[in-house]
């Protein structure tokens, strides 16, 4: 591909089989989690022009590069507040089984997300556990639940380093969703146009057109 | 430590479309799948199943060792040389006792054409004519009526040229969930302004792709393709040109057609008569037209007639011969076109050597380098019969899974009970495996290098990209060296060494070479009779493989003026995308599971109204072979008077009728009528 | 051991303070009605991981927790309390808090009827929008299925 920021993941709903494909080469590609859901066809991050999520977040742990939308796992609080914002539902959250840290230290809050944030800003550094969990008394739980919150990166990671089709692309059987520079892709451009639209005038409503 | 990492291309080990995927290697582990763009038939694409491949090859439960089974039920872990010279003692006392045809065979449309060519000849040079596989449960009525049609049994284009159709006709097909790779192709025609016409008793995922979908009363699938056909000539829309110059028998059929009702047909079928008339238009007008057809023709007692009819349809039209225009049987099994071309067929040998045709098979004997080969035997089914009728006493699985894909399990179940030798050879223990005396553990497809031919007739290499766990060894192995003890062979050959055997005894395959498919991702298309030829994906272009280069129409056999009628409700069998056949693979992998963990039943909603069940109700549904427990999904996906459950279970084949096809042999599944009982809290 | 308090009028009832929560000390409970964040004691540890991923700034954490009106300014808690002196002195009559919960009834989704989130946080996601998101009374799963339901219809 050309240039990362040209190329754009198109659904096109009419060719959907709901085979599921897609999710499990997803879940595949993302260590065991899906990022899209298929529904009459498949939902995931639609990586607007505008993107709501971006705006909700109280903590800039959603940026946008390469033309791509992109969670910042480490910055994450997994509150739940994008995934409302998306009138896509294309934010999604799953349950997993975490080991526990006791002495992992959360970023601190960054209330106004227009701060400029500088490129090197490091990444969060884990202290130590102040106890090694084999010290733990045995019935110390080990592990806990959270909700986690997670959304298509586009398979950007993929892309930067080996020029790979996101995995959604690559394995749909009838062609729905296809990775295309967004100038060469006429009819899906049309789409692609409805859904920036939804997002820009969110003037959707169910049952009317807009 | 250095991670050794490979990705080597394989073949996906599911079903017919034959995509091609990379698979990652780890330290001698699968760890991942590389979509693999340029191969034709998928352009990288790969189902749920097919992505399914790591989960598969890592799966715990493996067979990983020879396995036996006392008369007690106890089982033991024994040695291969153990395993083997039990069998070869065991099959050899048995052909003394009783005489070799007291032996079946069953072949696997899952393992390469080395494995079928290989398990085919040992078996006929034991001495034994029974010799088939699950095609018989699937496209035996392709077999039989399109080689009688046009010569050769197998479809006539390639899946991607189905793009270039102007008309495409699904009839009894749904390869959105079956062959996914398919629907890209259809669409495709679809964008370019192809009319896409699907019939189909159900409405499914591949029904929605046509403009019209004819949803017709179960089992009136002929007197539709007759009807259409009788349109077409009320109209003068035929291609006499082509009847004249490339077809013979037609007058016969005119005659026929020529008294064909079809207002009373489309009474009898249930559809407007205004969809067969635009059908008819449609098919015949366009410049190339494509039939897709699948189980919904062939599991009927005259699935033969029907798929004759879909053959009589093309023919009748000149859609067959070039691109867009041609028939599509898919194959289901990622290898059950090349088990059929290798012969493990009760009356064929290798290439389609009819096995009562004395003359052409004595020249295969002679390649095989003895006097004589059996003539025909049984097909899979009427070995069960034969094995209760107590004339089959040692049965060899390789492969299958009969408790679960034959029809009427608990004939299977008896049968398996009584045999005196009940080998099964295969990857898990299976519901069959349960039954054996001695279970052999196999190597999965990534584990051995081998050819494996897809519905499109290509012939392609997979190579061999891990180990097989522990002690399970190769189909080929376990067959080679068990022919050595049998005293059939010498030496234990390797998959290259067969193949180029392969190009000896069949014509078509002889420029199928190791050395050509194994450098090619996308393989050859047979015929390919020497190495200079590029192989053949569009047949009859110039003549048909009959004799005299015609194809002929068909008469069917049987009066379609009064069609069966299934009470209270019809049963109707087939699949779901994230399932394959008998389930005995994907009902093991969680990440397929999870989307359709247990059976279902589908009911029409008037229907379930009436009985006073809702989603989730639990039911008993009785036929005459048996009574199964299954809850019930309601939906209108079914027609009324009509229900619909997938067969990757086991309860299913409990249920489904044993008679057979007259001439391909195949079982009536979708025949089935059932009784439904609400099971009170 | 520290406290932790919430603050009953600018918790949203999101998740943040139970994700960071390392020590279980911080839970959530739902059920198809209400969702409870539940501080179930004092925090062992120097860890500030709740306050600092708190979106509306809602938990304070101190030596001894006095009162709300205290920490958080006038206008909350009772009338009393709020004339106690300067916040570093420990009024005796205020004990340390032991168990705190804060409860929210779940928004229901006008489609299906299944829960969405609670009420103050779908309006702190009304207030930051820019235009008005007519998605915020659907679930999920609704938006999802709805989606390609509306692009098709176009």
């Amino acid at each position: 591909m050309q240039s990362m920021a040209s190329w754009k993941i198109f659904i096109n709903p009419e060719r959907c089989i709901g085979c599921h494909a897609c999710e499990m080469a997803c879940e595949q590609t993302h260590g065991g989690i899906s990022n899209i859901k298929v529904q009459c066809a498949p939902v995931f991050c639609r990586h607007c022009e505008v993107p709501p999520c971006v705006t909700v977040c109280y903590r800039n742990a959603i940026e946008m590069r390469n033309g791509k939308i992109l969670l910042i796992k480490d910055l994450c609080t997994n509150c739940g507040i994008c995934v409302f914002a998306c009138p896509f539902g294309a934010i999604m959250t799953t349950t997993i089984t975490r080991q526990i840290e006791p002495g992992k230290k959360a970023h601190s809050a960054v209330p106004c997300h227009f701060e400029a944030r500088s490129a090197e800003e490091p990444h969060t550094e884990h202290e130590k556990p102040k106890r090694s969990l084999a010290d733990a008394r045995d019935d110390t739980p080990r592990e806990r639940q959270i909700v986690l919150v997670h959304k298509c990166d586009g398979c950007l990671e993929r892309a930067e380093a080996s020029g790979a089709r996101p995995a959604c692309a690559a394995t749909c059987p009838s062609g729905a969703i296809e990775c295309k520079d967004i100038a060469q892709a006429s009819s899906l451009k049309r789409i692609r146009t409805y859904e920036v639209h939804l997002v820009t005038h969110l003037t959707h409503r169910e049952g009317t057109s807009p | 430590m250095m991670v050794k990492k490979n990705k080597v291309s394989v073949i996906c080990p599911y079903c017919g479309a034959g995509c091609r995927f990379g698979l990652i290697v780890e330290n001698g582990r699968a760890t991942g799948i590389d979509y693999e763009p340029d191969h034709p038939v998928a352009l990288g694409a790969l189902c749920p199943k097919g992505n399914s491949a790591v989960e598969l090859l890592n799966h715990p439960e493996r067979l990983t060792f020879p396995i036996r089974r006392e008369h007690n039920g106890t089982t033991r872990r024994i040695t291969w040389d153990e395993a083997l010279q039990f069998v070869a003692n065991k099959l050899r006392q048995i052909r003394e006792d009783f005489g070799a045809d007291a032996v079946g065979f069953l072949a696997s449309a899952k393992v390469s054409n080395e494995e079928n060519y290989l398990f085919q000849k040992l078996a006929r040079l034991f001495g034994s004519p029974h010799v088939d596989h699950c095609a018989r449960l699937c496209h035996s009525p392709s077999i039989v009526a399109l080689s009688r049609a046009f010569g050769s049994g197998a479809m006539t284009n390639p899946i991607p040229d189905l793009e270039n159709s102007r008309c495409i006709l699904i009839i009894g097909s749904n390869f959105s969930e079956n062959h996914p790779v398919v629907s890209r192709w259809v669409l495709n025609a679809k964008d370019r302004g192809a009319f896409i016409i699907a019939v189909d008793p159900r409405k499914t995922p591949t029904t929605e792709i046509a403009h019209i979908h004819l949803m017709i009363r179960p089992g009136t699938d002929g007197i539709l393709l007759n009807a259409i056909m009788a349109q077409i000539l009320r109209e003068g829309l035929a291609n006499y040109d082509f009847i004249a110059s490339r077809t013979e028998g037609f007058e016969r059929l005119k005659n026929k057609l020529q008294q064909f009702d079809i207002i009373k047909a489309a009474e009898q079928v249930g559809v407007p008569v205004g969809d067969i008339v635009i059908t008819a238009r449609k098919y015949a007008t366009s410049p190339s037209s494509a039939i897709i057809y699948c189980m919904g023709i062939t599991q009927h007692r005259h699935g033969t007639d029907y798929a004759a009819s879909c053959a009589n349809l093309a023919l009748l039209c000149g859609h067959i011969g070039r691109s867009g225009a041609g028939i599509f049987p898919l194959r289901g099994q990622n290898n059950v076109q090349g088990a059929s071309d290798m012969g493990a067929l009760a009356e064929f040998l290798p290439g389609y050597v009819r096995t009562n045709d004395v003359k052409k098979r004595q020249l295969v004997a002679k390649l095989w380098g003895c006097e004589d080969i059996p003539s025909s035997g049984l097909s899979v089914t009427e070995i069960i019969g034969a094995i209760l009728d107590g004339k089959i006493k040692a049965l060899f699985v390789m492969g299958e899974n009969p408790i679960v894909s034959d029809p009427c399990s608990s004939e299977t179940e008896k049968a398996l009970s009584m045999l005196d030798l009940l080998v099964v050879q295969d990857i898990f223990m299976t519901e069959t495996a349960n039954f054996a005396h001695v279970v052999l553990p196999a190597a999965m497809w990534a584990e051995k290098s081998g050819s494996y031919t897809n519905t499109e007739r290509r012939v392609q290499w997979s190579p061999k990209a891990l180990n097989p766990p522990n002690e399970a060894k190769s189909d080929l192995w376990i067959i080679g060296n068990l022919g050595k003890l049998l005293g059939l062979w010498d030496t234990l050959p390797q998959p290259e060494d067969m193949l180029r055997e392969i190009n000896q005894v069949v014509p078509f395959y002889g420029g199928i070479t190791p050395e050509r498919i194994a450098k090619s991702k996308e393989g050859l298309i047979w015929p390919c009779p020497d190495e200079h030829h590029p192989g053949t994906p569009i047949l009859y272009s110039e003549k048909f493989h009959r004799e005299n280069e015609r194809a002929t129409f068909t008469v069917p056999e049987i009066d379609f003026e009064a069609p069966r009628s299934f009470e209270p409700f019809s049963l109707i069998t087939g699949r779901v995308v994230v399932h394959y056949n008998s389930g005995s693979i994907t009902r093991k992998l969680p990440s397929l599971l999870r989307y359709t963990p247990k059976l279902e039943l589908t009911i029409h909603p008037s229907d379930a109204g009436e009985l006073g069940i809702k989603d989730g109700s639990t039911v008993l549904v009785k036929t005459v072979k048996g009574t199964v427990e299954t809850v019930v999904k309601v939906s209108p996906s079914v027609r009324q008077g009509s229900v619909f459950m997938p067969f990757h279970f086991p309860e299913t084949n409990r249920l489904t009728p044993k008679d057979l096809d007259p001439m391909a042999r195949i079982p009536s599944f979708k025949d089935a009528q059932c009784q439904l009982i609400r099971k009170d809290k | 051991m520290k406290g932790i308090l919430i603050s009953k009028d600018l918790c949203i009832g999101c998740r943040a303070c139970a994700s960071a929560c390392e020590h279980g000390i911080i839970q959530i409970e739902e059920t198809k009605e209400f969702r409870k964040i539940i501080v179930s004691g004092s925090c062992p540890d120097e860890c500030e991981n709740c306050k600092d991923v708190c979106p509306t700034e809602a938990i304070k954490i101190g030596e001894g927790v006095v009162s709300s009106c205290q920490l958080f300014g006038a206008g909350t808690g009772s009338a009393s309390t709020c004339s106690s002196r300067n916040e570093n002195q420990l009024p005796a009559a205020i004990k340390l808090r032991e168990r705190q919960e804060v409860l929210f009834r779940l928004t229901l989704c006008r489609r299906c009827g299944m829960p969405i989130a609670p009420e103050a946080m779908l309006n702190f996601i009304s207030r930051r929008m820019t235009q008005p998101l007519f998605e915020l009374d659907l679930c999920i799963t609704c938006r999802q299925q709805l989606m390609w339901e509306a692009i098709r219809k176009r």
